[in-house]
């Protein structure tokens, strides 16, 4: 353990000198966020209801809130890149005579770039809370908040691995960019952090509820606003668990088959 | 012009050459790019799922807008967004900027456009398909002046974004390392996805007239059909024409600024 603190520690430094550049990230995915709360707030002045596909003004802001906050903050994949280029420019061969997993390394450096991010932009957050206080709805309950910020975490995991073995595909490909655009493209829609699930036509729902990535924004802000249920919460944790159990699985094998494959020069 | 337009037309064939080096993810991002035009147009068709209008707009019109907004974007990550917002900071950065200098071309043309991306110009192949789907389900009758008047806010817009683009490039002239600007820029073209209709007060006016991102879309939309005010059109062509003068002076300033990293 002490391993992986020195290397986020390491991590952190290096992060800080591009903290400019962190903070930009985060208002520019703050700036969206606030135009898409705009758009809802038109659509219920519009249609002068107080409910929308379930949601009140209120629920709806807070939901997109929070949904801003997780994307900035744990839906980024900082490390795609680095692996990538680790495993085709041979710097994994230094890696590999150290005595750590390199996987735990890549992990390490992952969080740590969040934890950063987090500390970064969370006061942007926190002001606009502040101004739209009036909308702004408080966990249902202490256990809801609870449970809530256990799932952000378990999205944060799954979203790690996720990306982790679209980026270890770089033992077999040149250049793993493309699969993992495309992730992100259906992340961008399927995590519901545009737009609650909730409020798609049925067939997009059944489609979304076969992904995993509605665990990673939706699922938590169901828990956090008090929609999901006692047996909804349950099952959807047991799923969540399953989706990171077999996605760990499956980067245990695709890991041990890529150094059987792996060769570099220099380094 | 000719001589820049063959240039242009080089570009394009050797980045083809290099990104098809890599075929697998040359398609996979293709698909990826297509796929996210798609979503824009499934965000506006849920929201229409649950409302009849938008700040007004019909769902007929917002696809309008929705489609100008993919042209724009299209043509921007093109040509000139990445290669001011990414590859530009890092020629500066390697001190590979000297040899964009040593060329007889003007290194604001070079710096802007030596990248035509290839896979966006791929995937913007939908964004024609999507024209060609308006024109057929939704068009009503238009006139051949509010079709004009579209194609030249269509390019207003787009020396607006150039010029912004240009200034916070110039940036990296200073700075070591500039592409968080790179992706406080995309968040700021995607803001005009939406009408800026929904925008209310103090940010309505922030959007029209201080930082009018309402040319990306909206405007050509509103200009189309048909319901535009034609003394605003005066003032964003007055305001773009300004904006441009300062963009080039702080480019040239940047020049000045320049000093190289390596030999």
């Amino acid at each position: 353990m002490k391993k992986y603190l020195a290397v986020a520690k390491a991590t952190w430094q290096e992060y800080l000198a591009y903290r400019t550049n962190l903070f930009l990230e985060v208002i520019g995915g703050f700036i969206a966020q606030l135009v898409i709360i705009a758009v809802w707030f038109s659509i219920f002045k519009d249609l002068k209801t107080e409910v929308v596909g379930g949601y009140s003004l209120p629920e709806m802001i807070t939901y997109l809130l929070g949904a801003g906050i997780i994307n900035s903050f744990i839906l980024i994949a900082s490390q795609g890149d680095e692996i990538n280029d680790d495993i085709n420019q041979g710097s994994l061969s230094g890696f590999l005579v150290k005595p750590f997993s390199v996987p735990l390394y890549w992990l390490s450096r992952d969080f740590c770039r969040r934890a950063l991010t987090f500390i970064l932009g969370i006061g942007e957050y926190l002001v606009i809370i502040l101004i739209l206080s009036n909308y702004f709805v408080f966990p249902f309950s202490l256990t809801n908040f609870l449970v809530f910020c256990l799932a952000v975490f378990l999205g944060g995991i799954l979203h790690f691995f996720l990306f982790y073995i679209f980026s270890i595909i770089a033992f077999w490909m040149d250049q793993t960019w493309g699969p993992r655009f495309v992730i992100r493209v259906i992340m961008s829609i399927a995590t519901g952090s545009l737009i609650p699930l909730s409020l798609f036509p049925d067939t997009w729902q059944l489609v979304f509820n076969l992904l995993p990535f509605k665990f990673m924004a939706y699922f938590p802000l169901q828990i956090y606003l008090g929609k999901a249920s006692l047996t909804e919460i349950i099952l959807g944790f047991s799923t969540v668990l399953v989706w990171i159990s077999a996605l760990i699985g499956i980067s245990i094998w695709l890991w041990g088959r890529g150094l059987k494959k792996y060769s570099a020069y220099g380094n | 012009m000719r001589k820049y337009l063959k240039i242009i037309w080089i570009f394009s064939k050797v980045n083809l050459q290099n990104e098809m080096a890599y075929r697998p993810s040359f398609f996979l991002a293709v698909i990826g790019k297509t796929t996210r035009m798609l979503i824009l147009i499934l965000v506006f068709q849920v929201i229409y799922f649950n409302t009849p209008l938008l700040a007004g707009w019909e769902y007929k019109d917002i696809f309008l807008l929705a489609i100008t907004y993919l042209t724009i974007e299209s043509i921007i990550i093109t040509t000139f967004h990445r290669n001011l917002s990414y590859y530009l900071p890092d020629l500066i950065k390697k001190g590979n900027f000297d040899f964009v200098l040593t060329k007889p071309l003007n290194p604001l043309f070079y710096s802007s456009f030596r990248i035509i991306d290839s896979m966006d110009l791929t995937s913007s192949f939908l964004v024609i398909f999507l024209w060609y789907h308006y024109f057929t389900h939704y068009a009503g009758t238009f006139s051949l002046l509010s079709l004009i008047l579209y194609l030249l806010l269509l390019g207003l817009g787009l020396i607006f974004l150039f010029s912004l683009l240009v200034i916070i490039a110039s940036s990296a002239f200073w700075t070591v390392n500039a592409t968080g600007l790179g992706r406080f820029f995309e968040e700021i073209v995607r803001t005009g996805r939406f009408p800026t209709d929904v925008f209310k007060g103090a940010f309505s006016f922030l959007f029209l007239y201080v930082f009018p991102i309402a040319l990306i879309a909206t405007v050509p939309s509103k200009a189309f059909l048909g319901t535009i005010d034609w003394r605003y059109l005066a003032y964003l062509a007055v305001f773009t024409f300004i904006f441009t003068l300062i963009s080039k002076r702080v480019w040239n300033h940047a020049l000045r600024h320049y000093s190289s990293a390596s030999s």
